[in-house]
């Protein structure tokens, strides 16, 4: 019994001292069931959207005046909307356009507000009073006004100019976050050596504690996908995202804004309405998830 | 206290004066005349244009322009709407009781409901219905708020047939009688209700989080020890603790309610500052645009201090720098 015992206690050891943070996280997400249906479920929607040119049943920029507003049916399984386009192939070429805006913008926030928290948190003093006060000035702009704003100065600049302005006012909360965790990663020991040894700060900070405020980073890309999805749908609700032409999620809804439309044409407003929640609630699941594989303190 | 107040509001002044040079920049990007409002944004006669823009001193340099608009900010003066044919002070005058009365509704809807659902959860964790509330929380945070107005638009305009989908009066009501208030307040309750209940999750989810944390507290122990009545521990002693928190949140509905009215506005076409945005955008009536940019700004701005002002009361550590 008591050798039973002692052997087990040696395998979990064992298994303890092989496991990487790395590891264990995976471990945990990958039997956090909500978080694997997410997953799938959003690989699944992007993969779907990025076929599109392959896999859609229609030309999505074809207009076909003779089949306006027409309902579900065999052809058409979700009917077409007020120009006679399919509502499918919009459905596909429309996450394309919505999740590339979603991941380029995320991506480019995570840029930006790495780069200036990580290096307001690692030099502090000026350094980082003269980030935070210009990062606190950018955050008291309405973001969504200012978004909508400076995209109607450059409305016909097309996806690009979208892209660039929600990401130079969308970084402030991931810079604030990567600060506060680059300081107190600062204080270990391992920093100090690090520096003794005459590593220069590029290097430090990229080599020592990017590596360690990662799992931060990740949980806010999470999040910051989100965000981003949102923004882009909503400007192109607005009519200030995506030029009218291409198809967007966004783009789709805006037609919701006669409530004729509401009223009587579910299909029209429904499938993306539809695709832009439940990829936002995958996404939110997925960020849960990580955030909680990371968390040592949670004992799922 | 003071001390603290006095030194928040001197921290305001530079980022105004920052804010008033960015707001200023746009105006100069912007399509047609966005200081004074007097060309004719759909004129494009070259000729018009710029005999306009010289005796408008548009032609002027930045520097100078600048100092000119600002000073006519001061004294009131923020340009006429070219649309509307009138000064920018009163167009926007026009819409911003709408603005209020669904920024008053909306946030009266967002305490009541995570008060409720926060409390209960919080005293039922790990319950079916704290499950449900919880499951709630995630939809509200997921759904986009134009596609919540446009689902509350199909059920309950539509389909219930209980409010109006737009507008914000019904026709023929006379002003100054109960009828025209309460057809306000019914006009105003759908966008102010979506509005509201978007912003809830996150309130419940600290509301219920706090509670289960205080309720294994030693005060908590204590109050039980000595038999009182469960009602009244949470009640008196956890609530009390856990309201404080969300006080300091007040500031910052300020900031989403901002963004928020500007697609709810539009999907109900509700007259108000948003939608007026918006149209004024699309007609390019770029001086009530570059106005009502500003003034959300500013008030973003207001809600922030309000925010850092009120958790300087209640956690008196933030005073002290």
């Amino acid at each position: 019994m008591t050798a039973n015992n002692n052997q087990n206690a040696e395998a979990l050891k064992k298994s303890a001292k092989k496991q990487s943070p790395w590891a264990i996280a995976r471990r945990k997400l990958l039997r956090n069931k909500l978080a694997m249906i997410s997953i799938s479920f959003l690989v699944l929607v992007t993969i779907l959207s990025f076929l599109a040119p392959y896999i859609a049943p229609f030309d999505p920029f074809r207009v076909d005046i003779t089949n306006r507003n027409a309902m579900p049916s065999g052809t058409h399984w979700l009917g077409t909307d007020n120009s006679g386009r399919d509502i499918v192939s919009l459905l596909l070429y429309g996450g394309r356009t919505s999740l590339t805006i979603g991941f380029v913008s995320m991506m480019a926030v995570v840029l930006i507000g790495t780069t200036v928290g990580s290096i307001a948190g690692f030099y502090g003093g000026w350094v980082d009073a003269v980030l935070m006060r210009f990062t606190d000035f950018v955050m008291n702009f309405p973001f969504l006004v200012f978004v909508i704003v400076l995209a109607s100065i450059f409305r016909d600049a097309g996806i690009w100019a979208l892209i660039i302005v929600i990401s130079l006012l969308g970084w402030t909360g991931a810079a604030r976050v990567v600060r506060s965790k680059t300081m107190s990663e600062k204080e270990n020991e391992y920093v100090m050596a690090a520096i003794s040894i005459g590593g220069t700060p590029f290097k430090i900070i990229r080599k020592h504690l990017l590596p360690n405020v990662m799992t931060t980073i990740i949980v806010q890309a999470t999040l910051l996908l989100a965000v981003m999805i949102v923004a882009e749908t909503a400007l192109s609700f607005l009519g200030f995202g995506v030029p009218s032409g291409t198809p967007s999620w966004g783009n789709m809804l805006q037609e919701a804004r006669q409530p004729h439309v509401i009223r009587s044409m579910w299909w029209i407003w429904i499938p993306p309405a539809f695709a832009i929640t439940f990829t936002i609630l995958s996404i939110n699941f997925i960020g849960e998830g990580i955030k909680d594989a990371f968390n040592p303190k949670s004992v799922r | 206290m003071l001390i603290y107040t006095l030194r928040r509001i001197l921290i305001m002044i530079p980022i105004l004066v920052m804010i008033s040079i960015v707001v200023f920049a746009l105006a100069i990007a912007m399509p047609g005349d966005a200081l004074s409002g007097q060309i004719d944004p759909t004129s494009s006669n070259p000729e018009y244009i710029e005999e306009m823009r010289e005796r408008l001193g548009l032609n002027d340099p930045y520097h100078v322009q600048y100092g000119r608009w600002v000073a006519g900010i001061l004294q009131w003066d923020f340009g006429r709407s070219f649309v509307h044919r009138m000064d920018v002070t009163e167009v926007i005058g026009q819409r911003l009781p709408n603005t209020i009365l669904l920024s008053v509704m909306s946030l009266i809807i967002t305490y009541i409901l995570a008060f409720l659902m926060g409390r209960y959860a919080g005293r039922n964790p790990y319950t079916i219905g704290d499950y449900s509330i919880q499951g709630l929380n995630y939809l509200m945070l997921a759904i986009p708020s134009f596609v919540a107005a446009i689902f509350a638009i199909f059920i309950f305009s539509f389909q219930l047939g209980w409010f109006p989908a737009t507008g914000s009066i019904s026709s023929g009501v006379t002003p100054g009688t109960l009828e025209y208030y309460l057809s306000r307040i019914k006009h105003a309750a759908l966008p102010a209700l979506v509005l509201g209940a978007l912003t809830t999750a996150s309130y419940t989810q600290f509301l219920r989080n706090d509670i289960i944390e205080s309720s294994q507290k030693d005060y908590v122990r204590t109050a039980r020890a000595k038999g009182t009545s469960e009602n009244r521990i949470y009640n008196k002693h956890i609530l009390r603790n856990s309201i404080i928190p969300i006080v300091t949140l007040f500031g910052f509905d300020i900031a989403s309610i901002i963004g928020g009215a500007v697609i709810i506005e539009t999907v109900f076409t509700y007259p108000g500052i948003g939608q007026l945005l918006i149209t004024s955008i699309e007609r390019r009536d770029s001086a009530v645009v570059i106005t009502i940019t500003l003034m959300l700004s500013i008030s973003t701005l207001i809600g922030n201090l309000i925010a850092d002002l009120v958790y300087g009361i209640v956690d008196p550590r933030i005073r002290v720098e």
